[in-house]
């Protein structure tokens, strides 16, 4: 399919094509290797190793599944949708209701495995529960519609992206004690930084914003054409690998930086845009997926492409990893989604 | 790819009381399917129980685009993304926003969000103003006003509660602060839904369809201060001309002046030049040819707060090409 890239050098191989009538709109392996995927048909996925895929309508006919993440339980996967549902569904396929929040569309959601906690909004409010599905804490006290939450990596800090910047809560101290982490503009997605100290937001102005947690300064990169929608770390070195450019662009927090030096650039000079990016688990290596369907790996540790294919002609809306790091999903606006097998040590 | 068309977003603004509860309850009892989608406030005043029905934070942030005006709603942003990934396509959106919210976020985030410009389209701003109290509405509050200014279609509700002379004194009033808006006389909110969705009245092609009511400073009986200026000039424009006395105007009068609309003869061009704004954010494209032998009228309505008429009628006449 690409025509630029050796043979010799083809490590992606697809092992499974499957098309649905619904917009991709999530994925995510669990810890058996199940893939699910969240559609916009309200539906969940479930493609096993030997099984026939399982079709389950955990939220309402009609409506769609907005976001999908695997729970920290390993077994099964949390959805929000546009019919005000969080819902968990398991690898068998059983689906259940956690919490229901009528009117709105549930399109955030954020889980810990440190601490085994799970997050979700609704307007302006949060909801902090436990792994048993039980509200430990909730809070409203946030200025404009909740866009996006993210854990601490020890799982016990909360941040909540909205207008005018992020509010962090602990969350023994929920609704009570907030830092406010300023900045203007509508605030999109937020990420914790690997080691805690930085918090970071990709906003409606096309930029990056973070602030270092421990006194609240700033630091800002700008010269995205499109919004960033994934925020993506490398653990070493600590790297932020972002989409909304032609090019997934990194920013390597070491040294000083990433304040004043120049960004990592991987495939530069593609008349393309990248949508999503995530970092394989287990190696330095990052897989992109853009508007025009394409997927393409980069290595991290001599920035070179590894491998790119298309996928389809419409655009990535979702890419995951295996936890083994063996094998990767991409799925398309237009429903398709694919498999590629990384069948060996790649770098 | 192919394209696929936009879906179009209707607008609906209103004083607390005009009649737009009336009106959006007519809209989910005629329209049962799921392809439709209305979006309210959820602090607002509709207490509606319906699975079509979205709940919308009103609040609007700054984009740090140095446009000092350029307020958005970006929970619409985000609300009209999720409906975007719904498997079965929308028909239509409806936008209920509060008695005393400013249309212009509303429509300001249709010009500045990339993806949702690309896949929805404002089509028009719909106003439900009483008869019987618009005249009060307009002495106590700025917003009433610029509802009027900012709509496409105007529903003059509650008609059966006043005279047929303070009827007419109404619709001048509309008429004085807003030149080319449809005006639908209703009782109850009592007219198809089709008459207010998916109109194309943002459509550049369409913009002016409406000939301006032409007014006189006779005509102002009431001092509002806000109101429709419209201008013509026979004489071919010059491109360059036109496009810097635009530009500068709306950069430096752009937060008084709610809605500019207008078609141009450009000197040297077969077609139309069209172009509308809100307040500082415009658009425009080549509309359609001039026919052979048709006279060129190129026209322009400005609605906005102290406009001068005659301040505005020579810096356009100075665009004149030579």
């Amino acid at each position: 399919m690409n025509d630029n890239v050796p043979e010799l050098h083809r490590t992606l191989s697809i092992t499974t094509v499957v098309e649905f009538d619904a917009p991709v709109t999530g994925m995510a392996f669990l810890a058996d290797g199940t893939l699910a995927t969240g559609l916009g048909d309200g539906t969940v996925r479930l493609i096993g190793a030997v099984d026939k895929p399982v079709t389950v309508q955990a939220h309402a006919d009609g409506s769609a599944v907005l976001t999908l993440r695997a729970d920290p339980d390993g077994k099964s996967v949390l959805t929000g949708g546009d019919d005000g549902r969080l819902a968990r569904t398991d690898r068998a396929g059983t689906t259940m209701t956690l919490a229901k929040f009528p009117g709105h569309q549930i399109d955030v959601l954020a889980v810990s495995a440190a601490s085994g906690l799970r997050a979700v909004a609704a307007g302006r409010s949060v909801h902090v529960l436990d792994s048993a599905g039980r509200t430990v804490a909730s809070s409203d006290d946030h200025p404009s519609t909740v866009r996006d939450l993210a854990f601490n990596p020890k799982g016990k800090r909360l941040a909540v992206a909205h207008y005018g910047g992020a509010t962090v809560w602990s969350v023994t101290t929920f609704g009570r004690n907030a830092a406010r982490l300023k900045w203007t503009g509508s605030h999109l997605r937020i990420t914790w930084s690997p080691d805690g100290s930085t918090v970071l937001t990709s906003t409606q102005d096309t930029e990056l914003h973070g602030w270092r947690v421990s006194d609240h300064q700033d630091m800002r990169m700008q010269g995205y054409p499109t919004k960033i929608y994934s925020l993506e770390w490398l653990m070493k070195p600590m790297t932020l690998l972002t989409s909304g450019a032609d090019r997934v662009i990194g920013w390597r927090f070491t040294d000083g930086g990433p304040m004043g030096r120049p960004p990592l650039e991987l495939g530069r000079g593609m008349r393309r845009v990248v949508t999503r990016v995530a970092v394989n688990p287990k190696q330095p290596i990052v897989a992109a997926g853009f508007d025009d369907g394409h997927v393409a790996l980069y290595s991290l540790s001599d920035d070179a492409m590894i491998d790119s294919r298309t996928s389809a002609r419409d655009s990535v809306e979702a890419l995951a990893w295996s936890g083994d790091g063996a094998r990767l999903a991409a799925g398309t606006r237009g429903g398709r989604i694919h498999v590629f097998e990384t069948p060996h040590q790649i770098s | 790819m192919a394209a696929t068309p936009h879906i179009p977003v209707t607008v609906l603004t209103g004083y607390l009381g005009a009649g737009k509860t009336t009106l959006l309850n007519r809209v989910l009892t005629q329209t049962h399917s799921r392809k439709y989608a209305v979006i309210v406030n959820e602090f607002g005043e509709i207490g509606i129980d319906n699975e079509l029905v979205v709940n919308a934070d009103e609040e609007v942030f700054e984009m740090n685009n140095g446009c000092i005006c350029c307020t958005v709603r970006g929970d619409l942003i985000r609300i009209i993304g999720n409906l975007l990934k719904r498997k079965d396509r929308l028909e239509a959106i409806l936008i209920e926003t509060t008695g005393l919210a400013d249309p212009a976020p509303v429509a300001q985030t249709f010009f500045v969000d990339e993806e949702i410009r690309a896949r929805a389209k404002l089509d028009s701003i719909v106003t439900v103003v009483d008869a019987k109290h618009l005249a009060a509405r307009l002495e106590d509050s700025h917003e009433a006003a610029e509802q009027i200014a900012f709509a496409d279609t105007i529903l003059l509700n509650k008609v059966d509660l006043v005279s047929v002379d303070q009827l007419g004194q109404v619709e001048a009033r509309i008429r004085a602060i807003n030149a080319t808006a449809i005006i639908h006389r209703t009782e109850r909110c009592d007219l198809p839904v089709a008459t207010i969705l998916d109109r194309g009245a943002f459509d550049l092609d369409r913009v002016l369809a409406v000939e301006p009511t032409f007014l006189t400073e006779n005509d102002h009986q009431h001092d509002d201060a806000v109101r429709s200026v419209s201008l013509r000039e026979t004489r071919p424009l010059d491109p360059v001309k036109f496009d810097d006395w635009m530009t500068a105007l709306l950069r430096t009068r752009g937060q008084d002046i709610l809605r500019t609309k207008g078609i141009v003869d450009m000197k040297g061009s077969a077609s139309r030049y069209i172009f509308q704004a809100v307040h500082m954010l415009c658009d425009s494209a080549t509309g359609k040819r001039w026919k052979p032998g048709e006279s060129r009228v190129s026209k322009l309505v400005l609605i906005g707060r102290d406009l001068d008429v005659e301040v505005l009628r020579k810096s356009f006449s100075a665009c004149v090409a030579t």
